[in-house]
């Protein structure tokens, strides 16, 4: 246990020169103060690696919304800052890469439109995201939880349905100096988690094997499909509705939500959490996964 | 004169570690001209546990290095080139699944165009299992400066399992445990001896594999 002891003599502070040597400690411990609580900043702009697997023979067309690309998660923890993860920054070569390695042919789309040039056509969505750190959870890791919304429509922007993904990535402080690299690690292992998800299991799962089959939707739905998915088929976990998507903030509510296929739940062990801040958070992600277990 | 001096405080200040290495094999190994090793830490989901990258790239480092040095493919290379089979919640956790996994052609191809031979497996991690003893620190206008004295032991515990992405098999097992004390005595400047128990960890679990791999009689 390594305890610390400042404190300065009254007679130094009488001479000047004392003063001055005071007021450099003063800055100097309150600039260290202020870097410990000063958050982190996040900007994703990694590269992927593209899916090592047999691809679709599909022409398909990806829509990278400005919503998609420009998402950013913001979180504001007591006592250690603001956050925010620009994670839109990643998307574009991450689905550029999936595009790749997933389908025969592929364009990029800037918005959901009928097109002849390609089969089908994918619109994906971060539907929620958040993170914790090591000193909330009392673990040594570094945190982040996703959930992607995957909507299939035919080349007509008729909507067939959707996928819901959950991600999960950690990284270990001991790897990474600060919270902006440990964060930064986490959030790129949680975009590779929901790529590698997603290939493994696209060709399983029932929506997408309809759509790359060559499904057609029906033009009912597309009036409101055009705005959200949520009158249409989904697929996902759970039944519950899922978060606004244009507040991108904290929001703990939909944490049991992200429950998944080995999908860890957020802040693991927190319920032993002793302080007061902890105990808040606990009791937030309590309410937030007792509906699960009914 | 000089480097006898700097060996004495060199091995002054580290503290003392005891290792122990285990092995166990399964199969006869060997490495062939244009084989590789790829040396990867485990981080299964939904397992909370992951080994530390320094470890893994501490165990990779040596095995490239020294006499009898291997070909060792990084592990971030290995996870690009072959992903997503390798990922944290795709990754194969028994040996068994490896032969269902290699029936993908393109995975195939790819382990084969790396020349990968043999897939280690790294699981453990070091831990802090006890400190003890207190260190105060005080900063005037007149200068600074520290009394007391502090101790702590770490204990760090791997294993490496070995396939063969020939026949799918695990050849063998190593373990290396190593735990070692260090101090930090202060009269006015504190004085770190550090036992560097996870470094020792790796050298042993690098030298060991190495022997495996390579057949050597003495392993």
């Amino acid at each position: 246990m390594l305890k610390t002891n400042t404190w300065s003599t009254p007679a130094a502070l009488t001479t000047k020169a004392g003063w001055a040597k005071l007021k450099s400690t003063i800055t100097l411990a309150l600039g260290v103060f202020a870097a410990g609580c000063s958050g982190a900043q996040v900007n994703l702009e990694s590269q992927f690696p593209t899916p090592l697997l047999e691809p679709i023979p599909l022409h398909a067309g990806i829509v990278l919304t400005d919503e998609l690309l420009n998402y950013n998660y913001s979180e504001e923890i007591k006592g250690s800052g603001q956050f925010n993860i620009h994670i839109g920054g990643a998307q574009g070569n991450m689905f550029n890469r999936l595009g790749e390695g997933l389908f025969s042919e592929y364009t990029v789309l800037e918005k959901l439109a009928s097109s002849d040039s390609v089969d089908a056509i994918l619109l994906p969505e971060i539907m929620q995201m958040q993170m914790a750190l090591p000193r909330q959870t009392r673990s040594e890791y570094f945190e982040v939880w996703m959930r992607y919304r995957f909507n299939f429509y035919d080349n007509e922007a008729n909507l067939i349905g959707s996928w819901d993904l959950p991600a999960y990535g950690k990284a270990n402080q001991n790897d990474y100096r600060g919270d902006d690299a440990g964060l930064k690690a986490a959030a790129i292992s949680a975009c590779r988690d929901a790529m590698a998800f997603f290939s493994l299991n696209f060709q399983s799962e029932a929506v997408a094997g309809r759509w790359a089959a060559g499904e057609k939707g029906t033009p009912a739905i597309l009036t409101k499909a055009e705005n959200t998915a949520e009158s249409t088929t989904v697929t996902t976990a759970d039944e519950k509705p899922a978060g606004d998507t244009a507040d991108n903030t904290a929001d703990n509510t939909g944490v049991a939500q992200l429950e998944a296929e080995q999908v860890p739940e957020p802040v693991t062990g927190a319920k032993e959490q002793e302080t007061k801040e902890q105990k808040t958070k606990v009791q937030e992600q309590a309410a937030a996964i007792e509906p699960l277990a009914e | 004169m000089k480097f006898i001096f700097t060996l004495c405080i060199t091995s002054f200040l580290f503290g003392c570690v005891n290792s122990t290495i285990q092995q166990v094999r399964e199969r006869e190994t060997g490495i062939q001209m244009g084989d590789s090793v790829v040396v990867i830490g485990r981080s299964n989901r939904p397992s909370h546990e992951e080994t530390e990258i320094n470890f893994v790239a501490c165990v990779a480092k040596d095995l490239a290095k020294g006499a009898n040095a291997l070909n060792v493919v990084s592990e971030q290379t290995f996870k690009d080139q072959t992903f997503p089979w390798f990922e944290p919640r795709t990754a194969p956790i028994k040996v068994n699944e490896l032969p269902k996994l290699l029936e993908h052609r393109l995975l195939a191809d790819r382990l084969s165009e790396l020349g990968i031979k043999y897939l280690i497996w790294l699981d453990g991690k070091t831990q802090r299992t006890s400190s003890s003893g207190s260190l105060a620190c005080s900063v005037s206008p007149g200068g600074a400066g520290c009394f007391g004295f502090l101790t702590w032991e770490n204990d760090a515990s791997y294993e490496a399992t070995i396939w063969d992405t020939d026949d799918g098999k695990t050849v063998g097992r190593i373990s290396s445990d190593a735990d070692g004390t260090s101090y930090m005595p202060a009269i006015v400047v504190p004085i770190p001896i550090i036992a560097r128990v996870q470094n020792n960890a790796c050298n042993s679990m690098a030298k060991q594999l190495k022997g495996f791999l390579l057949n050597n009689a003495s392993s």
